[in-house]
């Protein structure tokens, strides 16, 4: 491919090859403080005109790679950045056979994992970005990684996806410099990436111990209610992506990880109150 | 069942030492037992969705039969038997789409160009699929939608 | 009721997680919680580690639950229905 970067997030690397510049160089700007991968890269994503002509007349991206999912409708060139993001998702997502993949944020203290699963608009993502301003160390905004033989959680720090509100909710907290470009008219409405800060990227590498899952749900009065192992365990094969191709080795992961740490569903109105809760909730841990 | 990892169902009243004699050994060491109604389900089996990831996972496509078993054509049940079998039918030129499948197992569709038999046959092969083998995760994500 | 005997389909893992018995079963690569009698019944006609044994008729089922627990109601009825819901799931076969 004409264009191409080499990322490593996390323990994972990929390769991003595109047959614009513009995708690779927004690429190249979210993740400038992240080390250059080394070695074969894990995944290769490849963003593609649809037919030839479409590299330049009304260009659209279509999303390729080592796992895919045919007949995906092709993107916007402007949304680029986008296309990439969804290509690494779709390699993870698909392939990944190393760990257990959670939709979930998560974010660490004292060794200490953070776990919040949940769909799209339920805030997790937001809620994980405002943690890591108030001395959380941001592990991921979309995935966690649970590790099969250990159980222990692993970072997935990349660049955090933030819609619509969820933006100027994350202005609040952090100045402008730390996003990257604002893409319109998306499939998923407006966007803008958050770069994870200097700690997140540092400590890309270090595990941590799930101690708390949450479900949290934005835009509910304050509220919340344990949640037993075993409806945790069936809503957390719904938000796996590969617990199934993992056979054996998914079944005693998850029946590990919900038997041995407490689940909380959380109803909050806006992210201070959710702040608050987590911060009791961590601390009555025993 | 072996393995079990936090205690199973216990077992028969073992007398561990010696009988003392006003315990009766059995009836009082037995646990009661609920069985439920006899119409009601006690199995909740686990049909995860596939990736929730931007693209819909209808655009997912199931190849009939999968490539290991490639050219051979099935029989009404599903099964896969050398070409020209009697009473087999022919398999599907292209994989099937998720969408497709869908709307068949929804709304009893066919399979675009297909008879009714070859609909059956192609449906009942993807019923067969079992973990590991082509096309299992994305059926079972279709019909988990 | 008939001489049918029933098998559990494999020696599989099991967790008990709040009164459920969330099994693995390998063939098909299936993940069920079982609500209570099924995971004690499925333990009357499991095979040993080694996949030896295991196995029996609806009535012995029947006759070694009430050894082992005290019950109510209409048990050859339950344990039909339970029976046939285990083989519905892939869990049992016949032996």
């Amino acid at each position: 491919m004409r264009h191409a970067i080499g990322l490593k997030i996390g323990p994972v690397a990929f390769r991003v090859g595109s047959d614009w510049a513009g995708p690779i160089a927004a690429l190249a700007d979210l993740y400038r403080d992240y080390p250059p991968p080394t070695g074969v890269p894990d995944y290769t994503v490849r963003l593609e005109a649809a037919r030839p002509w479409r590299r330049w007349i009304r260009p659209s991206v279509t999303v390729r790679g080592d796992h895919m999912l045919p007949d995906a409708l092709p993107l916007d060139l402007a949304h680029g950045v986008l296309a990439a993001e969804i290509g690494m998702n779709l390699q993870l997502a698909l392939g990944e056979r190393r760990w257990l993949l959670l939709h979930a944020s998560s974010v660490e203290r004292d060794g200490r994992a953070l776990i919040m699963s949940g769909e799209s608009g339920s805030g997790k993502s937001t809620l994980a970005a405002v943690l890591a301003t108030r001395g959380w160390r941001l592990m991921g905004d979309e995935f966690a990684l649970i590790d099969l033989a250990t159980g222990a959680a692993r970072a997935f720090p990349r660049a955090t996806s933030l819609k619509n509100g969820a933006i100027d909710e994350m202005l609040r907290h952090v100045p402008d410099a730390r996003f990257g470009a604002a893409l319109t008219g998306t499939p998923k409405g407006r966007l803008r990436h958050l770069r994870p800060d200097a700690q997140a990227i540092a400590r890309m590498d270090a595990p941590a111990i799930p101690a708390l899952i949450l479900f949290p749900q934005f835009g509910r009065p304050e509220a919340a209610e344990a949640m037993g192992p075993a409806e945790t365990f069936v809503r957390l094969t719904q938000a796996s992506t590969n617990y199934v191709p993992l056979g054996r080795a998914g079944y005693d992961a998850l029946t590990r990880l919900v038997t041995a740490v407490p689940t909380v569903a959380v109803d909050y109105p806006d992210t201070d109150t959710a702040v608050g809760m987590v911060e009791q909730l961590w601390a009555a841990l025993p | 069942m072996s393995e079990d990892r936090i205690d199973g169902p216990a077992h028969d009243a073992d007398v561990a030492g010696p009988a003392t004699a006003d315990v009766p050994a059995g009836a009082s060491r037995r646990r009661a037992l609920m069985l439920g109604a006899a119409g009601a389900s006690m199995v909740v089996t686990i049909r995860p969705a596939l990736a929730q990831t931007a693209t819909s996972v209808l655009t997912c496509e199931i190849p009939v039969p999968q490539p290991r078993q490639s050219g051979g054509w099935l029989l009404r049940d599903g099964t896969v038997v050398p070409p020209y079998t009697r009473g087999a039918v022919r398999p599907p030129y292209q994989p099937l789409k998720g969408q497709e499948i869908r709307d068949a197992l929804m709304n009893g569709r066919l399979y675009p160009g297909t008879t009714r038999e070859q609909t059956q046959a192609y449906t009942n092969y993807m019923l067969r699929l079992q973990n590991g083998q082509s096309g299992f995760t994305c059926f079972v994500s279709i019909r988990a939608k | 009721m008939d001489a049918a005997r029933h098998i559990a389909d494999a020696v599989m893992p099991s967790v008990m997680i709040e009164g459920f018995a969330v099994v693995f079963h390998a063939p098909s690569g299936m993940t069920h919680l079982l609500a209570p009698p099924l995971p004690e019944i499925l333990a009357e006609i499991a095979p040993d580690a080694d996949g030896r044994g295991g196995g029996a008729t609806a009535e012995e089922i029947v006759a070694r639950l009430r050894a082992t627990y005290e019950l109510d109601g209409d048990v050859a009825a339950v344990v039909a229905a339970r029976l046939a819901e285990l083989h519905a799931a892939g869990l049992v076969r016949a032996a």
